[in-house]
């Protein structure tokens, strides 16, 4: 989990790591957008070799629940 | 207005990306105008199933290459025959929906390769060669992302459309003194393979709220095999050089 949550704030430009615990929830993060999303689908697909899709990650609120998916369908 | 002005009957088209999308769906509906097909794909099976479906109700012959257009020692040595054409579509191409951060050198290649490469050598070797009749007619499909529209994660897939509609603009001039045609299709979004992963890479809402953005909604493979039928038609005589936006009026709803 901590790596996951470091690899996801990687992916952010103006949070820092320190303000991302696995309770964020990650859609209040002012710079979540369609590419941010995108930018997870593609980290996750790299990193975890796990597909999520767009309506995954819709339904998800935390950090935890996205880590939540990547696990259940490794 | 006369009908045999839009027949393709007796017209020797070639096309690549025949076994799957837009290419498909214009093979289809180019045979069924009459035109004497020569489709190019990768996949063996699916190309041999394409190959059956053309329809031969001019008496038509129609004939199949099977080549990765990937490899371009293997576009190099390609043998034609001496049969010319009449017409080419290069509908062959791939699309990775990635964000710029996360290209690499090697994704880039590959859609460059695919998109790019593969539709421009080959034709370059058919044309080298000789084989475009006097008034055929060439088209590129390419896409709104080659001309105004800048999708998020489609950086490489846009390069790769741009390029062509750069090349299709220069290679219409050389060609007029043939009387032979260039121009490019760019169609926005069709319901097809690529369409399914831009839903994969988005949530269904985010889909719906974009296909609300097309005035006439977003469209399907045959309204690129209907423009294709025109522009490979007698009828288009006066047409060259030029990227036909395709797109359900998306480019008129910014």
């Amino acid at each position: 989990m901590k790596s996951f949550i470091e690899k996801f704030s990687e992916l952010l430009e103006s949070v820092p790591s320190e303000a991302i615990s696995e309770l964020t929830v990650f859609k209040n993060i002012e710079e979540w957008d369609s590419l941010l999303a995108l930018s997870l689908i593609t980290m996750v697909d790299e990193e975890y070799n796990v597909k999520l899709s767009g309506d995954e990650i819709r339904s998800a609120n935390t950090i935890a629940d996205i880590y939540t998916i990547i696990k259940s369908k490794q | 207005m006369n009908d045999i002005v839009f027949s393709l009957a007796g017209k020797r088209i070639l096309l690549t990306g025949a076994t799957s999308g837009i290419g498909k769906c214009t093979a289809l509906e180019l045979s069924k105008r009459g035109a004497n097909l020569v489709v190019f794909g990768r996949d063996k099976e699916k190309l041999k199933k394409v190959l059956a479906t053309l329809d031969t109700s001019y008496s038509q012959y129609h004939e199949s290459f099977l080549i990765d257009l990937m490899d371009k020692d293997a576009i190099e040595e390609l043998k034609f025959g001496d049969n010319k054409f009449d017409g080419a579509v290069m509908a062959a191409g791939i699309n990775k929906i990635l964000p710029f951060s996360f290209l690499s050198y090697d994704v880039v290649d590959e859609i460059m390769r695919s998109n790019f490469f593969g539709n421009v050598m080959l034709l370059n070797n058919v044309v080298r060669k000789k084989l475009l009749n006097k008034g055929g007619s060439i088209i590129f499909i390419s896409s709104i992302n080659g001309t105004t529209a800048g999708s998020k994660g489609h950086t490489a897939y846009a390069a790769s459309k741009g390029a062509i509609n750069g090349l299709m603009r220069s290679l219409a001039n050389e060609l007029s003194r043939s009387q032979i045609r260039v121009n490019s299709i760019c169609p926005g979004l069709v319901e097809t393979g690529m369409f399914q992963e831009n839903i994969e890479a988005s949530s269904a809402n985010e889909i719906q709220d974009y296909v609300k953005r097309y005035p006439l909604g977003i469209g399907k493979p045959e309204d690129v095999a209907y423009s294709c039928i025109y522009l490979l038609s007698d009828a288009s005589r006066w047409l060259t050089g030029q990227t036909i936006v395709l797109d359900g009026g998306i480019s008129i709803n910014n």
